[in-house]
C-alpha cells in the first residue's frame, strides 16, 4: 500500500511538474526545441508542425528538406490537431499526450521491474524507477522540448512489457517503434529471444514475419500518404541512413562528415552505418540468457553510433538500467563515468554558445564535448556489460571470488 | 507583364526596323544622372528556323545559341548599386530593364517534356556564360528555379529563371555586350559606354532581351539591350581633375540640410552637393560621342509616330534650371522639359549642361509600392527574414506578386509566416488577409533551392509586414566558398505590381542579402577522422574484448600456475627444450 502510494506520488509530482513549467512558461518550449542536445532533424517538433502544415496546405512533406520523420508522426498529430484544434506546444492536448506517454512509459518500467521475469532477482522499489525515469531533467527536458523520440521510447517500454504478457501487442510496439525511429529494428534479435524464450525455430520465424508484416505495415503509410509515391522514403529513412541533413548534435557523424573529403563521404556512410549494426548480433548471441540486457546495451550503443543521436536517449538508457540493481556492486568506475557524463553535458551548451552565438569558440569546442560524451558513455556500457557477464558467469549469484578475463 | 510590354515594344520595332539607338538624360536630383542607353536590333525574317543567312545585323553568336537551345525568350541582367526610390522615384521604364543584384538570366525554352527543357536550359546557361564572361555556368538545380509551363504549338514551353547574387558585374561583362552592337563602340552613342565610367556608379543595370518571333513559315530574332546607369556628376567632375585629396568646399558652394534642427545661419549640416553645376557629357563619360552609328535606320512607323522627333539619338530630360549648349549634331527639338538632338556621321557631338539650381530636376514619379527586406535574429543557429511592403498610395490597394528564391542551405518554416498590416486608423486591417495565393516548392538539399511566390493585396497607405523563421545548416567542407565567413549571398526578392487585368505595371527587386553560416575549423579533416575514429575504435575494442573473452577465478589462474611453474621458469623450460632439440637435430644430422 505504502509503495503503491509513494509511486502515485511520483507520478502526479512528475505530471504536475511538466504541466506547470509548460503552462508557466509557454515559451520554454520552443527554447529547447531548438537546443540542439535535445532534438534532431528525427524528432524535432517544430519541423514536424511544418511537414504537417504543409501536409494540410496539399503540398507534399516528403518532398522537401524540412520534415524527415515518420509519416505515422504526421498521421497522428493530423488527427489530434483534427480533433484538438491546435497543435501548439504549449496547448493542452499537446501537454496531456506528452505527458501521457511519459508517465505511460514510467509505468511499463515499472512493472518490468515489478514483473521480475526479465530483469534481476535484486530490484529497486518502484518510486525510485519511476522518478528515476519521471524525474530525469535530460527526460524532462526532451518532453518539454516535444521531442517525438519520446513517442518510441514510450513504444519500447511498452514492447519490453508486453514480451512478459502479451506478444503480439508486443510485436506491434517494436514494430510502431522502429517505424518512428529506425534503429529500434537493432532491437528484433533480443526480442525474438524475449519473445520465444524456449527458443523454437518455428515460434522464432512466426515473430519475425509478424514483426516483418507489421512494420511494412507501418510504412505502408507514407505511401498512401503521399498519393502513392515513394519519395517519403528517400526523405525520411534515406535522410537518418545516409545523414543528408547536416546539423550539429551531440553525436560522432557531423563533424565527421562535415569534415571529410567529398571522396570518401559514401564509403563512411555505409561504414558508420555497419559500425552501428555490428554490435547487434554478438551481444545478442553473447547475452541470449539474459536478451533484455542485450536490448539496454544495443540501445546504449546506439546512443552513440545513430546519425541523429539526442541526450533523452541517454535518460531512457539510464532508467533501464535502473532495473538491474545487481550490477551496482559490480560496477567498476561508477564516479569517473558519472563525472564525464555530467561534464558533457555540462558543456556541451556552452561551447555550443560560444561557437554560433559568442563566436569566441569554434566547433572543435563543440566537437570535443561530444567526444568526451561519447567515451562517458563508453564507460558505462563497458562497465555495465562486464558487470552482467561477471554475475552470469557466477551463476547469478553475488561474486564472492576475484576474476580475469582471457 | 514584362514580357508583354517587350512584346508590344517588339512588335513596333519589327515593322521596318533594323538597329536603332537611343540615349536619354535625366539628371536627379543631388546632382545624379540617370543616362539610359538603349539598342534594338532585329533580323530579317528568315524562311526557315535554320537558315543561317538571314541574319542581317544580328550577332550571329546569339542566334545560333537561341536555335541551340530552342528558346523563344532569353532575359538576362546585370545589375550593382542601389536604386534610391525616395529620391529617384521609380525604375527606369517601370522597372521592365532593371535587374537585382548580380546577375539574373530567364529564358522560355521549348521541350517535348521538362528533362528535354531542362537539358536545353542548362546547355543555354553554360552558352551564355561562354558569350558573356560571367559565371552563368554556376547555375546549376540548386539555382534553378521553374516558374511556369505553358502549352506551345507541338511542344511545351518552361520558363526557367536563375539568380547569381555574388556575380560581380564589370568591365569583362559590358566588353561582350558592346561586342553585340553593330557598331560596337567605335561609333553612335555606344562610343560612350566606358567600363571605368559606368562601373563607378550608383547603381547601374544591363539588360539583355532576346526574343525568337516566330509564326509559320518564317522567323525573325530581335534583341534589345539597354544600359540604365545612375552617375554621381561630382564626384565623375572630381575624378576628371585628378584631385586624390579632398579638398573643403567654399561656403558659397555648401548646400545646407535645412531640416536639421540646429541650423542656423552659423552652423550648417553640409548635404554632398553643389547649388550650380557646369558639365559636358565628354567630362561625365570621358569622351565625346563618335559619330552617328551608320548602320542605324529609322522605321516608317517610327517616324509617324514621333513626329518631328523622329530619328533622335539624345533626349534631355530638364527644367528652366537648365541651358545646354551643343557641339554637332542636329536639334531635333527643344522644349524646357525636353530637348532632342540627333548625330551626323563623321562629325563629334557634345553637350554642354549648365545648371543654375541643382534641386530642380524634371519631376520625378514616385514609386507605386516600396519594399525592404532584412534578415533578423543572431547567432548562427537559426534566423528569421523580414519584407516591409509599403503602399504609398493614399486611394487605391495594390495587387502585388513577390518571389523569393532561398538557398537550400536556409531551411525555412512556412508555418511560421506572420504578416502584419498597420496603416490609417480609418481602416480595419485586422480583418483582412493580405495573402491571396501562395506557391511554395521546399527546398531539397543539394538538389534545388526554396520557391516561395506570394500574391498580396495591401490596402490604401498601408504597409505590410511579412516575416518567416528559418534555420541555417551546416555544409560540407568542400562546399564552403574560401571567404567562408563572410557569408552567403541570398538572391534578391521580385516585386511586381499587378494590374486589375493581371499586367505587370512595376517591377522591381529587394536588395540581396548576406547569410552568415556556421563555419567548421578548415584544418581539421585529419584531426576528425583521426579522433573520431579512435573513439569508435576504442568501444568496438573494449565492447568485443568484454565480449569474447572468458573469466576465469584468479585463484584458478594462481592454481595454473603453480602447475605450470612462473613465467621465469617456463621460458626457461622453454629455451631448455629448444635447445635439446637443436642439439638432436644437430646430431642427427651430422
Amino acid at each position: 500500500m505504502q509503495e503503491k502510494q509513494r509511486i502515485l506520488a511520483v507520478f502526479f509530482a512528475a505530471a504536475l511538474l511538466r504541466i506547470a513549467t509548460s503552462l508557466g512558461f509557454p515559451g520554454i518550449h520552443a527554447v529547447l526545441d531548438q537546443r540542439v542536445e535535445l532534438t534532431t532533424a528525427s524528432s524535432s517538433f517544430k519541423q514536424l508542425r511544418e511537414g504537417l502544415y504543409l501536409y494540410k496546405m496539399g503540398i507534399s512533406p516528403f518532398d522537401g528538406g524540412v520534415y524527415h520523420q515518420a509519416p505515422l508522426l504526421l498521421l497522428i498529430f493530423d488527427i489530434l490537431q483534427k480533433y484538438c484544434g491546435s497543435i501548439d506546444a504549449s496547448s493542452i492536448a499537446i501537454n496531456a499526450v506528452y505527458c501521457g506517454l511519459d508517465s505511460l512509459a514510467a509505468w511499463f518500467l515499472v512493472k518490468i521491474s515489478q514483473s521480475g521475469k526479465f530483469a534481476g532477482k535484486q530490484k529497486l522499489d518502484g518510486w525510485i524507477i519511476a522518478s528515476i525515469y519521471l524525474l530525469n531533467p535530460l527526460v524532462i527536458a526532451t518532453n518539454l522540448a516535444r521531442s517525438t523520440s519520446v513517442f518510441s521510447n514510450t513504444l519500447i517500454f511498452g514492447a519490453i512489457y508486453f514480451a512478459n504478457c502479451s506478444i503480439p501487442l508486443s510485436i506491434l510496439c517494436l514494430a510502431a517503434a522502429s517505424n518512428l525511429n529506425i534503429y529500434a529494428i537493432y532491437l528484433l534479435p533480443p526480442f525474438i529471444f524475449l519473445w520465444c524464450p524456449t527458443k523454437s525455430v518455428a515460434k522464432c520465424a512466426l515473430s519475425a514475419a509478424t514483426f516483418a508484416v507489421s512494420m511494412a505495415g507501418f510504412t505502408s503509410i507514407g505511401y498512401f500518404m503521399s498519393d502513392g509515391s515513394l519519395q517519403y522514403l528517400r526523405s525520411t529513412y534515406g535522410t537518418l541512413l545516409f545523414f543528408s541533413d547536416l546539423v550539429p548534435n551531440i553525436g560522432l557523424w557531423w563533424y565527421f562528415f562535415m569534415e571529410i573529403f567529398d571522396f570518401f563521404r559514401p564509403l563512411f556512410t555505409y561504414i558508420f552505418q555497419l559500425y552501428s549494426l555490428i554490435y547487434v548480433l554478438p551481444l545478442t548471441l553473447r547475452l541470449h540468457r539474459e536478451p533484455l540486457f542485450a536490448v539496454v546495451t544495443i540501445m546504449g550503443i546506439t546512443l552513440i553510433s545513430k546519425s541523429y543521436p539526442e541526450v533523452g536517449d541517454l535518460g531512457v538508457y539510464i532508467a533501464l538500467l535502473s532495473l538491474y540493481r545487481h550490477i551496482f556492486t559490480n560496477v567498476r568506475y561508477t564516479l569517473l563515468s558519472a563525472l564525464v557524463v555530467i561534464h558533457a553535458l555540462v558543456l556541451a551548451p556552452n561551447f555550443y554558445h560560444l561557437w554560433i552565438y559568442l563566436g569566441s569558440g569554434n566547433s572543435n569546442f563543440f566537437y570535443a564535448v561530444t567526444l568526451v560524451y561519447a567515451i562517458g558513455i563508453m564507460l558505462i556500457l563497458t562497465d555495465t556489460l562486464r558487470a552482467t557477464l561477471r554475475i552470469e558467469f557466477d551463476g547469478g549469484e553475488e561474486p564472492r571470488k576475484a576474476v580475469a578475463q582471457i | 507583364m514584362l514580357l508583354r510590354t517587350l512584346v508590344a515594344c517588339l512588335l513596333l520595332l519589327q515593322s521596318a526596323l533594323a538597329y536603332r539607338e537611343k540615349l536619354d538624360l535625366r539628371p536627379l536630383p543631388r546632382n545624379s544622372l540617370l543616362a539610359s542607353f538603349s539598342f534594338s536590333l532585329a533580323s530579317e525574317s528568315a524562311p526557315t528556323p535554320d537558315d543561317i543567312s538571314h541574319y542581317g545585323l544580328f550577332p550571329r553568336s546569339v542566334g545560333q545559341i537561341i536555335r541551340s537551345s530552342h528558346a523563344t525568350e532569353i532575359h538576362l541582367r546585370f545589375s550593382q548599386g542601389w536604386w534610391d526610390a525616395s529620391e529617384w522615384g521609380s525604375l527606369p521604364e517601370q522597372g521592365a530593364y532593371a535587374g537585382g543584384t548580380g546577375v539574373e538570366v530567364w529564358a522560355w525554352v521549348d521541350g517535348a517534356d521538362l528533362a528535354e527543357a531542362e537539358k536545353r536550359w542548362y546547355e543555354l546557361v553554360n552558352a551564355l556564360s561562354g558569350l558573356f564572361c560571367a559565371s552563368l555556368n554556376f547555375v546549376d538545380s540548386t539555382k534553378t528555379i521553374l516558374r511556369s509551363t505553358a502549352p506551345s504549338l507541338d511542344s511545351n514551353k518552361y520558363l526557367f529563371h536563375g539568380s547569381l547574387p555574388s556575380e560581380s558585374v564589370c568591365t569583362e561583362n559590358l566588353t561582350p555586350f558592346m561586342k553585340l552592337l553593330p557598331c560596337k563602340g567605335h561609333a553612335g552613342i555606344s562610343s560612350l559606354l566606358d567600363g571605368h565610367k559606368i562601373f563607378d556608379s550608383k547603381w547601374q543595370s544591363m539588360a539583355l532581351d532576346f526574343t525568337a518571333d516566330c509564326d509559320d513559315d518564317s522567323c525573325k530574332l530581335v534583341m534589345s539591350q539597354r544600359i540604365d546607369v545612375v552617375l554621381d556628376v561630382l564626384r565623375s567632375l572630381e575624378r576628371q581633375k585628378h584631385s586624390p585629396v579632398p579638398i573643403p568646399r567654399r561656403v558659397e558652394d555648401l548646400m545646407c540640410d535645412e531640416t536639421k534642427p540646429y541650423h542656423s545661419s552659423e552652423k550648417c549640416f553640409p548635404l554632398p552637393t553643389a547649388p550650380t553645376v557646369k558639365w559636358l557629357i565628354s567630362e561625365i563619360f570621358g569622351k565625346p560621342i563618335v559619330s552617328k552609328c551608320a548602320l542605324e535606320t529609322v522605321g516608317e512607323s517610327e517616324a509617324s509616330e514621333l513626329g518631328e522627333n523622329a530619328g533622335y539619338n539624345i533626349c534631355t530630360h530638364i527644367t528652366d534650371a537648365w541651358s545646354l549648349s551643343r557641339h554637332g549634331g542636329n536639334v531635333l527639338s527643344s522644349f524646357a522639359s525636353k530637348a532632342c538632338f540627333s548625330l551626323n556621321e563623321n562629325e563629334e557631338f557634345n553637350l554642354a549642361f549648365d545648371c543654375s539650381n541643382t534641386s530642380s530636376v524634371s519631376p520625378i514619379t514616385s514609386a507605386p509600392v516600396h519594399i525592404q527586406r532584412s534578415m533578423t535574429g543572431r547567432g548562427q543557429q537559426h534566423g528569421g527574414i523580414q519584407a516591409i511592403i509599403r503602399n504609398p498610395s493614399p486611394t487605391d490597394p495594390i495587387t502585388v506578386t513577390y518571389f523569393e528564391t532561398l538557398p537550400w542551405f536556409m531551411k525555412p518554416y512556412l508555418s511560421s509566416m506572420t504578416t502584419h498590416l498597420s496603416g490609417p486608423d480609418t481602416l480595419d486591417l485586422s480583418s483582412i488577409d493580405p495573402i491571396k495565393n501562395i506557391t511554395y516548392k521546399p527546398f531539397m538539399e543539394r538538389v534545388r533551392s526554396t520557391h516561395l511566390e506570394l500574391t498580396l493585396e495591401i490596402p490604401a497607405a498601408s504597409t505590410l509586414t511579412l516575416s518567416y523563421d528559418f534555420d541555417k545548416t551546416l555544409i560540407y567542407l568542400a562546399e564552403y566558398p574560401p571567404d567562408a565567413n563572410r557569408g552567403f549571398d541570398v538572391s534578391p526578392g521580385i516585386l511586381r505590381v499587378v494590374s486589375q487585368n493581371d499586367e505587370i505595371t512595376y517591377s522591381m527587386r529587394t536588395s540581396s542579402l548576406l547569410l552568415s553560416l556556421p563555419t567548421p575549423d578548415f584544418s581539421m579533416p585529419y584531426n576528425v577522422i583521426i579522433l573520431t575514429s579512435t573513439v569508435m575504435a576504442l568501444l568496438f575494442g573494449t565492447v568485443f574484448n568484454i565480449l569474447v573473452r572468458r573469466f576465469v577465478y584468479e585463484e584458478d589462474i594462481e592454481a595454473d600456475k603453480k602447475e605450470k611453474g612462473g613465467l621465469k621458469q617456463r621460458l626457461l623450460k622453454r629455451f631448455r627444450k629448444d635447445k635439446t632439440e637443436k642439439k638432436s637435430s644437430v646430431k642427427s644430422a651430422g
